[in-house]
């Protein structure tokens, strides 16, 4: 608002005045940030009236309280409290028995029975997992600019909802989000999709660009943006392009963290260049994973051959191998709208090379549909192209790997010669067997043993492909072109590899001045079942229209490369471990110096430990979760406190650093996070001591300077009211930071619509697992043509398919949480349009009309269905007066219908009775 | 500020019979004010607030053309294209990538004239409009930070080129609030989704309230806007019915702002149930009115439709409404054939040449901001001797101002000989933005929202106020 900036310049100005007057009169020693300092264990303090306090944590407020002379409000309605408790642990209302049960049970532990009950109910982990996925910025799309659907994301939001219900300590949550690949590779095999699944935080990192890949430095930010907001509540993304300006994060700081994510490998979502889905990760592990592709792979290549034969048309691959190398390279492919045209990670390359369209082979025996591949230009000196295999194959594992490449060199110019290298073993650089390939002929190499294989003719394409047997530690193959290969024998792999087979690049040094000749790459391909003698024809025909078992067949073939071999996640693996550097200003093109993976020194981060063997993400897991990190438990118990009280002791939740808000009561923001550490990391430990409070229980009062007076809920409340306490002035402020009260508070967009399906019956409470997305075989979403839909559903709205481009409707409408990033707390606004919803959206007209005619089906007079209604939809009886004119409501509105001669006018003016309850304050409020 | 709109009198006999005692909607809605005047706490987001200095403009027309119209072909004159067309051009970027290119310039589609009597230069693709050029500031030196439709519709709209931030009308809604409770402070008329869909409108971090309103032509065109009970009457009965069960919890709670404003609320909503209908009914408009836009009686098609709708939602002081012509397909995307720009020219020429003469009738103008743009240009050359269409073109491309504060019948910056780059006078999407906040009262600078610890604001860290576009 215009006029408040300019008036909140004042202060500031003052502010950065005086600052400059403290640091040049008196270099004053500086303490760090409050945030960057160690957790402390603050004991409660000591108050006078010690009756009033319940838990420990009574005591920190009540002290502040007392300092102020302000007294805590009474004790909420029991009707009041179940109503808030039930909102606040599930996001949906109590039922009336529920609500009259908890009134007439005088045991002492009723409550702490009831928020017991909650807690363990699945609707617990549906409504708190959906405060997570706000945090991490959930969308069931990609967010490049034709936003692609990720049929398979909801597994990530289905491990939220349910690790909350599990109580999974927040520190374990943390790891297999950020590790979980490499976590679930260590056991146990129960653990394994469930770990996997969660690194879905990571690939849902917003993607960009009409060619994604191309933008992956910005899936980057995206992902160190976020970690920063909703584990460290800093926000990391400004260094990316310069020093922070205000918190002491530095642009090595970013890019040691960068490095870590730059040698992980994403899942690729699709994009309008690429339009498939790839590098899904798998939720069975390598030892069962490897036999299904092969099987798979089979069944695949038998119905490709057999509607080959009868040439009918088969559907191009989504899935392409157990590797996902793309060694047709085509995520690299060159692009309008600022593609660069070379690798992106997990290849890793030096030296200048280029992805272009000159180096496509002609061979269509592995990849059918590719444009582009890798050149060398001719005179280069020394380059290198390398990628970390994702499938580790080892000598015991003894599978057989069947390994394709096309390439064609070059003659050598006067000056140019020398020889390029493919070599495939362990990485970094322990080869299992080498190819030599210059200008006259290529030649294999398995340590000191080299043979020529034979002559190459200069310029034209050629094709390899290698058998590799593990088990007997052989190599054999064939080399040549189409009527002209060569094939050759078994060879012993190089005997200084020891296994395992992880690692392949292609590479060539030539230090005279002519350099090497050029040389084009393409094809590259790995997999465990037999590769097809190289054609030039595609695999795949484009044929007539089918019919009957053929059409089957296609049916076949569409579902299991639809599907995969096993169920897939939308999550990262490791890729190739590499050091980052520094991109000035941002820009990737502009590389400065190599920073080493690490973590933020400003909180006692360094290096990457020495052991660390892959990306560094398992040690950064570590290091966020450690007893030293000063900011992820403070950052996590705020979070919770500001979820139950409607804000946080530190007001901006996802900014602890030096331009967030300072805690308004520093030691019990320690002592929560004290108490969370001690009780392993249990949110539902944090909730009990929360809900127990007297904090907790108080009743809502006005958040404004108020009178004292305390209005109860109803005649069946019967409130406890505090003893010792001087009665409460009524010029007294009710600060909100003083929680002399509790906060009165709007139904969020999720609750309003649950609430709405539940008290009319209509909520289907299972929980939701994919949206009916089209099949990915059939994508081809653009900019010009976006994927774009609404899926409706009376699942909990936490299962609404959310876009990233264009937002749910209803829950844009209703303040719902931005899927484009980290939402640290819902904005209620209050605007016009949500009223009209109200009026006249066809979801509230259903529904009421299914909740009136329920009632009147019922057969009961007039007065017993408003009793009924009101219970259902509000949780209690009419009051008199309220009865009186429902009535009178109910007559009038039938005698208008019926006048205008209107059909079934008993239903349709119960169906409006219904929504007004719907609409009123009452029922979207809660106290 | 107008009035809310009030309930026909003669309801208020069957009302009170109906709820008994004198709990009239509106009463209860007056009281209500009463009570909220002066309160501390939650501020209507949507309440009219000062500008920061004297404004030219009090509301903004902005009228964008999806795809990316080529300005060589319409705004920009180039007469050296038409001269060399054919002949190769070097350039060290094509599409985004660098490298050394050599192609062929393209003569242009159409024709220029002088029009006017400033003498303003415009081509035969916009009869209409190149008769309204003493009233225009064309900038031929506009420049763009992207290539691709995306990030370049995202930038004209937003000022950020990668992310989704708030847009345009959002932060003039956040700046000056609206001026008519009855209807929202930014509308957005468009029959298709544009390139970065709702994020063209979405107020992002800004609070809901500044969010643009989607109105889509046709049956209902704002989302639940149709009363879908029966009659009017009955609908009040509910109304009345909710208003008083508010008011009783209301009664029984310390006074809340949050409470009260959603009271509000629905008062507000039953005012824009009944005032938008009327901006959309056009019935009561003259046939010459109709003539001028080119729109056909009881049509609810085409450019005109939306100008005429939006000149309505100026009179009733809607704060900022644009108008999208077109989606993400089907647009000015010529690559294939600059012809394509034929229909879309026909359906936006007469529409947006009769908004400005009808403005100026009214003595709308005066304080109307009309802007007229797209998100690039498009390129002067071409990769083939013989293509028939043109490439996105960022570098340098053409809109224009017209209204309040803006010098009339002159041409502001230069594009090079061939339409290639800025050659004098560059304005930058984010000058651009900087200007038309200015007209509104508004310093680009100082127009700030606190959000993940930084102030934001629509112009990022850059753009200035062009005062050689200024009256």
């Amino acid at each position: 608002m215009a006029s408040d900036s300019r008036m909140n310049r004042w202060p500031m100005m003052l502010w950065l005045l005086a600052g400059s007057l403290l640091r040049t009169v008196a270099e004053v020693p500086k303490a760090p940030h409050w945030a960057f300092q160690s957790i402390r264990h603050p004991a409660p303090p000591a108050v006078t009236h010690a009756a009033w306090c319940q838990t420990p944590l009574d005591q920190f407020i009540l002290a502040r309280l007392e300092v102020r002379g302000i007294q805590p409000a009474p004790v909420a309605g029991r009707r009041t409290l179940l109503r808030r408790v039930t909102f606040d642990l599930t996001g949906l209302p109590p039922t009336a028995d529920e609500l009259d049960a908890f009134v007439a049970d005088p045991a002492p532990d009723a409550f702490e029975r009831r928020f017991n009950r909650l807690l363990d109910s699945p609707q617990y982990g549906e409504h708190w997992g959906r405060h997570w996925l706000d945090v991490v910025r959930y969308a069931d799309t990609a967010g490049e600019t034709a936003d692609y659907p990720v049929p398979v994301a909801w597994r990530y939001r289905n491990y939220v909802i349910d690790a909350f219900n599990a109580d999974k300590p927040y520190d374990e949550f943390l790891r297999e989000q950020i590790a979980g690949d490499i976590l679930a590779r260590g056991g146990p095999r129960d653990r394994y999709a469930e770990r996997v699944t969660a690194t879905g935080f990571l690939a849902i990192s917003r993607r960009f660009g009409f060619d994604s890949e191309n933008y992956h430095h910005l899936t980057l930010q995206d992902t160190i943006d976020t970690l920063g907001q909703s584990v460290l509540g800093l926000t990391l993304g400004c260094a990316r392009c310069h020093a922070h300006k205000f918190d002491p994060v530095s642009t090595p700081d970013y890019y040691a963290l960068y490095g870590i994510f730059e040698s992980t490998r994403y899942a690729f979502p699709g994009s309008e260049q690429k339009q498939k889905h790839r590098a899904l990760v798998p939720l069975v592990p390598p030892g069962e994973s490897a036999p299904r592709w092969r099987e798979f792979e089979g069944r695949v290549a038998a119905l490709t051959a057999e509607l080959e034969r009868r040439k009918s048309s088969a559907p191009a691959a989504v899935l392409r191998s157990l590797d996902d190398l793309d060694g047709d390279f085509e995520m690299q492919a060159p692009a309008a709208g600022g593609s660069k045209g070379v690798l992106v990670a997990p290849w890793v390359y030096e030296g200048p090379i280029s992805v272009s369209t000159d180096a496509q082979s002609p061979f269509k025996n592995v990849h059918p549909g590719g444009r582009v591949g890798v050149s060398i230009a001719a005179g280069t000196h020394a380059y290198r192209i390398a990628q970390q295999l994702n499938a580790v194959r080892t000598r015991e594992s003894g599978s057989k790997v069947y390994v394709n490449l096309d390439f064609r060199v070059a003659t050598n110019t006067p000056t140019s010669s020398g020889v390029h290298r493919f070599w495939i073993g362990s990485g970094p650089a322990t080869p299992a067997v080498e190819l030599l390939i210059s200008s006259q002929q290529i030649a294999l190499r398995t340590g000191d043993k080299s043979e020529v294989l034979r002559p190459l003719q200069p310029n034209q394409w050629h094709n390899l492909r290698l058998t590799l047997d593990l088990g007997s530690s052989t190599v054999s193959g064939s080399v040549g072109r189409p009527g002209d290969e060569l094939s050759f024998g078994e060879h012993r792999l190089s005997t200084a590899w020891r296994g395992p087979l992880d690692f392949l690049a292609v590479d060539g040094t030539e230090s005279k001045a002519g350099g090497l000749p050029a040389i084009a790459f393409d094809n590259l391909a790995i997999q465990e079942v037999p590769i097809p003698a190289v054609t030039t024809t595609p695999s795949v025909f484009a044929g007539a229209g089918d019919s009957g078992d053929t059409r089957a067949l296609r049916q076949e073939l569409e579902t299991l490369l639809a599907e995969g071999p096993f169920e897939l996640a939308y999550g990262v693996t490791e890729g190739t471990p590499r050091d980052a550097r520094i991109q000035l200003r941002g820009e990737p093109d502009k590389q400065g110096d190599e920073v080493p993976r690490g973590f933020l020194k400003a909180i006692g981060g360094g290096p990457l430990p020495k052991t660390a063997s892959g990306s560094g993400r398992l040690e950064l897991a570590e290091w966020l979760v450690s007893p030293t990190n000063p900011l992820t438990a403070r950052v996590i118990v705020n979070r919770i406190w500001q979820y139950h009280f409607g804000h946080g002791l530190v007001r901006t939740p996802n900014d602890f650093g030096l331009r967030g808000q300072p805690p308004t009561d520093p030691d019990l923001l320690d002592y929560l996070a004290t108490r969370f550490v001690q009780s392993g990391w249990s949110i539902k430990a944090l909730h009990r001591l929360i809900l127990s409070s007297a904090v907790y229980q108080q009743a809502s009062l006005a958040s404004r300077p108020a009178d004292s007076r305390v209005v109860l809920e109803s005649a069946e409340d019967c409130p406890v009211v505090a003893t010792g306490f001087a009665a409460r002035s009524r010029t007294d402020s009710v600060n909100a930071d003083d929680y002399g009260s509790f906060p009165r508070r709007r139904l969020g967009a999720e609750e309003t619509r649950d609430s709405i399906l539940f008290v009319t019956g209509e909520l289907d409470p299972t929980p939701g697992h994919g949206h009916p997305f089209p099949a990915p075989t059939g994508w081809g979403f653009t900019q010009h043509g976006p994927f774009s839909a609404v899926y409706e559903g009376n699942h909990r709205s936490v299962y609404l398919m959310t876009q990233r481009i264009k937002r749910h409707p209803f829950l844009a409408l209703f303040d719902g949480a931005d899927p484009n990033a980290s939402t640290a707390g819902r904005r209620t606004t209050t605007v016009p349009t949500q009223a009209l919803f109200f009026l006249n959206d066809p979801f509230v007209h259903a529904t009421a009309e299914h909740l009136a005619a329920r009632v009147i089906a019922r057969g009961e007079a007039a007065i017993p269905r408003i009793r009924i209604t009101y219970r259902t939809a509000l949780g209690r009886n009419p009051t008199p007066v309220e009865q009186v004119d429902a009535v009178k409501f109910l007559d009038a509105y039938r005698a208008a219908l019926v006048a205008d001669g209107k059909a079934d006018p008993d239903r349709v003016a119960m169906a409006a009775f219904t929504r007004v309850l719907l609409g009123s304050n009452e029922f979207l409020t809660v106290d | 500020m107008k009035p809310h709109a009030a309930f026909d009198p003669t309801r208020r006999g069957f009302l009170r019979s109906m709820v008994g005692g004198s709990l009239m909607y509106p009463a209860l809605f007056a009281e209500l004010l009463a009570q909220d005047s002066g309160r501390a706490g939650l501020e209507d987001p949507l309440l009219p607030r000062s500008p920061m200095f004297a404004p030219k403009a009090k509301r903004v027309i902005f009228l964008y053309m999806s795809g990316g119209v080529s300005h060589v072909d319409s705004w920009d004159p180039k007469p050296r294209l038409f001269a060399d067309a054919g002949k190769t051009i070097a350039v060290d970027e094509f599409q985004g990538r660098k490298g050394d290119f050599k192609m062929f310039a393209k003569r242009p589609q159409w024709d220029f004239a002088r029009h006017g009597k400033c003498g303003t230069e415009v081509s035969a693709l916009f009869p209409y409009m190149a008769e309204c050029v003493d009233d225009l500031c064309v900038i031929r030196s506009m420049r763009s930070d992207h290539t691709n439709h995306y990030e370049a519709t995202l930038g004209i709209h937003t000022g950020s080129f990668t992310f989704a931030r708030p847009s345009i009308g959002s932060w003039v809604s956040y700046g000056l609030g609206s001026e008519n409770r009855n209807l929202p402070s930014f509308v957005v008329i468009a029959p298709k989704t544009p390139y970065a869909g709702g994020q063209v409108w979405a107020s992002d971090f800004l609070p809901g309230a500044h969010q643009g309103t989607l109105v889509v032509p046709g049956a209902e065109p704002v989302a639940n806007i149709r009363r879908r009970v029966g009659t009017s009457a009955l609908q009040e009965l509910e109304l009345a019915a909710m208003a008083k069960m508010n008011r009783a919890h209301l009664a029984t709670r310390a006074e809340d702002p949050l409470l009260s404003a959603r009271i509000k609320s629905f008062e507000t909503a039953f005012g824009m149930q009944m005032e938008l209908p009327d901006v959309f009914d056009l019935s009561r408009e003259s046939d010459a009115t109709l003539q001028l836009y080119g729109l056909e009686r009881g049509s609810t098609k085409g450019f005109a439709w939306q100008c005429l709708v939006a000149r309505r939602l100026a009179e009733r002081g809607v704060r900022f409404v644009e108008l999208i012509d077109v989606g993400s397909s089907d647009n000015w995307d010529a690559h294939g054939d600059m012809l394509t720009h034929t229909p879309l020219a026909k359906n936006v020429d007469q529409a947006v040449a009769g908004l400005l003469q009808d403005l100026k009738s009214r003595g709308m103008l005066e304080d109307t901001l009309v802007v007229w743009t797209t998100e690039f240009g498009r390129t002067p050359f071409n990769a083939a001797a013989d293509a028939k269409g043109r490439e996105h073109h960022h570098w340098v491309f053409s809109s224009w101002l017209a209204g309040a504060g803006v010098k009339p019948g002159t041409v502001y910056g230069a594009s090079d000989d061939y339409g290639i780059n800025v050659a004098k006078d560059q304005v930058h999407v984010h000058d651009f933005h900087a200007t038309i906040l200015h007209l509104m009262g508004l310093d680009h600078e100082r127009l700030t929202y606190r959000h993940t610890g930084r102030d934001y604001r629509l112009t990022d860290v850059s753009g200035e106020v062009v005062q050689g576009i200024l009256a």
